[in-house]
C-alpha cells in the first residue's frame, strides 16, 4: 500500500512536472534575489549563504505543500485513501515521501551550485547538501501537518505559512547552523546530527499528527 | 515623599511609565473589547428574535 | 455534588458569571498593591537604577504568556480527546488572553532593554523564544478564526496546540543553541538586578495579581463564547437579551 501511494504520487508528480520544476524555479529565484538587494560584495555573500539558501529552501518547501493534499481532496480521493484498511500513517508517510523525493531532493541537490554563486568553499558545499537531505524531509513532515490542517480553507497558503513557518524554526537553525559550521571548521558533527535527532522525531510524531488531522478536516 | 523624584524614576520615565501605559493599554483595551462583544451580542440577539418571531 | 453536570456549557455559564467578580476584584486590588510594592516601597537597583522596575510587570506577563500556552494546550487536548465542547471553548477563550500577555513581555522587555542594553531589540535566546510564542499563538487563533464549523475549528486547533507545545521545548533549545553560536551579540551596559525581599515580594504579588485577571477575562469571554455557539438555545438567547435579575458580569 505504501508503495502504491509513493508510485502514484510520484506518477501524478510527473505528468504535472511544471508544478514541480516551478518549485525548483522559486528556489532558484528567491536566492538570487538576496545579493540583489544586498550587493555583490563577496565577504558578505560568503557570511549570509548559509541562511539565504536554507531559508529560501524553507519557503520552496512551504509553497510545495500546496501539492500534497489539495488535488486528492478536490477529486474525492483522499476521503476514498481514508476508508483504506490501511493504516493512515502509512499512506500520509507514503504521500510525504512522493512530495520530498520530486521537490526536496532536488533541491538539495541543486543548491551547491547556488552555494558556488555565493562563494561558499568546498566543503560548506558538500555540508549544504546533507544538510538539505536531512533538513529538507523535516520540513515536509512537519508542513503535512499544516496542509493537512488546512484542508480546504480559504487563505490557503498564507495560513500554512503562518502555522508551520515557526515550527521549521530549530530546522532552520540547525541546517544552518552546520553550514556555518563547516565554514568555521569545527562543530559540523553536532549540528548534523541534531537535525538527524529532528528527522527521526519527526518520522515517528509527524505522520500520526497529519493523520489525525486529515480525519478532522475530512469529517 | 519627592514626587517629582517618583515621576522621573531616576531618569528612565519614558521606559518605566511607557511600559505600565502600555500595560494598562493592552488590560484595559482586553476588557474593553471584551464588554463591546457583550453588546454586539445583545444586538445580534434581538434582531435574530425578531426575525424569528415573524416567520 | 455532581461536578459533571458543569461540564455542559448551558450548565457552567452561570457558575462561570458568578466566578468573575470573586477573581476580577481580588485582581484589581493586588495589582494596585503590587504597583506600590514595587513602584514605591521597593528600592532602587544599585545597577539599573529605577529602570528595573520594568520587570514586575514584565516577568509576570512572560510566565503568564508561557503558562497560558500550555494550559490552553491541555484544554484543547481534553476538549479533543473526550469530546467536551467546554474545554475546547476554554481553550480558545485562553488564546487571545495568552497572546496578549506574550506581546506584552515583548514590548516591556524592549523597554527595559533600551536603557540597559542600548538597543530596543537584542536577539537573545529568551526574547527570541517569546517571538517565536508569539508566532505559534498568532498561528492557533488564526486557525481557529479561518474555520467556520465549530467542532472541527476546535480539533484542528488542538492538534496545532498540542505540536506547538511539544514543539516549544525544541524551540526553545535550538534558540539557545543558535544564541551561544553568535556570542558576542549582547553586551550588557547593566547587569542584572539583585533581588530584595521587598522586590520579590512585589513581583510575586504582580504575578499573582495576573493571574486573577487572566482568570477573570478567560471566563468572560468563555461566557461570550458560549452564547455565540449556543445560539439556537432558547435560553442563550434570554440570558443575552435581559439585563435584570442576570449577574452584571453575564449581561
Amino acid at each position: 500500500m505504501f508503495r502504491w501511494v509513493v508510485v502514484r504520487d510520484l506518477t501524478l508528480a510527473w505528468k504535472g512536472r511544471v508544478d514541480v520544476l516551478s518549485t525548483l524555479f522559486f528556489f532558484l529565484i528567491v536566492v538570487s534575489l538576496f545579493p540583489l538587494g544586498i550587493g555583490p560584495e563577496t565577504h558578505l555573500l560568503r557570511l549570509i549563504a548559509p541562511g539565504v539558501v536554507w531559508v529560501a529552501a524553507l519557503l520552496a518547501s512551504m509553497l510545495s505543500l500546496g501539492r500534497l493534499f489539495a488535488n486528492d481532496y478536490q477529486d474525492g480521493t483522499l476521503e476514498q485513501l481514508l476508508l483504506t484498511p490501511q493504516p493512515l500513517y502509512l499512506v500520509v508517510l507514503g504521500k510525504v515521501m512522493a512530495l520530498w523525493l520530486v521537490s526536496g531532493v532536488p533541491l538539495a541537490l541543486l543548491s551547491p551550485v547556488l552555494g558556488i554563486q555565493f562563494g561558499l568553499p568546498r566543503n560548506a558545499l558538500f555540508v549544504l547538501v546533507v544538510s538539505l537531505l536531512l533538513g529538507t524531509p523535516v520540513l515536509a513532515l512537519i508542513g503535512s501537518i499544516g496542509a493537512a490542517l488546512t484542508l480546504g480553507l480559504r487563505g490557503g497558503g498564507l495560513l500554512v505559512s503562518i502555522l508551520v513557518l515557526p515550527l521549521y524554526i530549530p530546522v532552520l537553525i540547525f541546517g544552518a547552523g552546520a553550514v556555518d559550521a563547516s565554514i568555521m571548521d569545527s562543530g559540523v558533527q553536532g549540528s548534523l546530527s541534531l537535525l538527524g535527532a529532528l528527522l527521526m522525531l519527526s518520522l515517528v510524531f509527524a505522520p500520526w499528527a497529519t493523520a489525525a488531522a486529515l480525519r478532522i478536516s475530512l469529517e | 515623599m519627592d514626587w517629582s523624584e517618583f515621576f522621573s524614576m531616576g531618569g528612565y520615565a519614558f521606559y518605566v511609565w511607557g511600559s505600565y501605559l502600555v500595560t494598562l493599554i493592552l488590560m484595559g483595551g482586553e476588557v474593553v473589547v471584551l464588554l463591546r462583544r457583550r453588546k454586539l451580542l445583545r444586538h445580534q440577539k434581538r434582531s435574530g428574535l425578531e426575525t424569528r418571531g415573524k416567520q | 455534588m455532581n461536578w459533571y453536570k458543569y461540564a455542559s456549557p448551558t450548565s457552567f455559564y452561570p457558575l462561570a458569571g458568578k466566578m468573575i467578580p470573586w477573581f476580577a476584584i481580588p485582581a484589581a486590588i493586588l495589582f494596585l498593591l503590587g504597583l506600590y510594592q514595587g513602584l514605591f516601597v521597593a528600592p532602587t537597583d544599585s545597577q539599573q537604577g529605577d529602570a528595573y522596575r520594568i520587570i514586575f510587570i514584565h516577568v509576570p506577563a512572560a510566565w503568564m504568556g508561557m503558562l497560558l500556552y500550555v494550559l490552553m494546550a491541555i484544554y484543547a487536548a481534553i476538549g479533543w480527546a473526550f469530546n467536551a465542547r467546554l474545554s475546547s471553548m476554554m481553550a480558545s477563550a485562553i488564546s487571545i488572553t495568552g497572546a496578549m500577555f506574550t506581546f506584552l513581555s515583548l514590548v516591556t522587555g524592549s523597554l527595559w532593554g533600551k536603557p540597559t542594553w542600548g538597543t530596543w531589540w537584542v536577539w537573545d535566546a529568551r526574547l527570541t523564544s517569546t517571538l517565536i510564542l508569539l508566532f505559534l499563538y498568532i498561528g492557533f487563533i488564526s486557525l481557529q478564526a479561518s474555520i467556520d464549523d465549530p467542532r472541527r475549528a476546535d480539533r484542528a486547533g488542538a492538534v496545532l496546540a498540542i505540536v506547538g507545545v511539544i514543539n516549544v521545548p525544541i524551540i526553545y533549545f535550538s534558540v539557545q543553541w543558535w544564541n551561544t553560536l553568535h556570542q558576542g551579540a549582547t553586551i550588557r551596559l547593566m547587569g542584572k538586578p539583585t533581588m530584595a525581599p521587598p522586590m520579590l515580594r512585589a513581583m510575586l504579588i504582580m504575578l499573582t495579581a495576573c493571574w486573577l485577571y487572566s482568570i477573570a477575562v478567560v471566563l468572560i469571554r468563555l461566557r461570550y463564547i458560549i452564547l455565540e455557539r449556543e445560539q439556537n438555545a432558547a435560553w442563550a438567547a434570554e440570558a443575552a437579551r435581559s439585563p435584570v435579575g442576570q449577574p452584571r458580569w453575564g449581561t
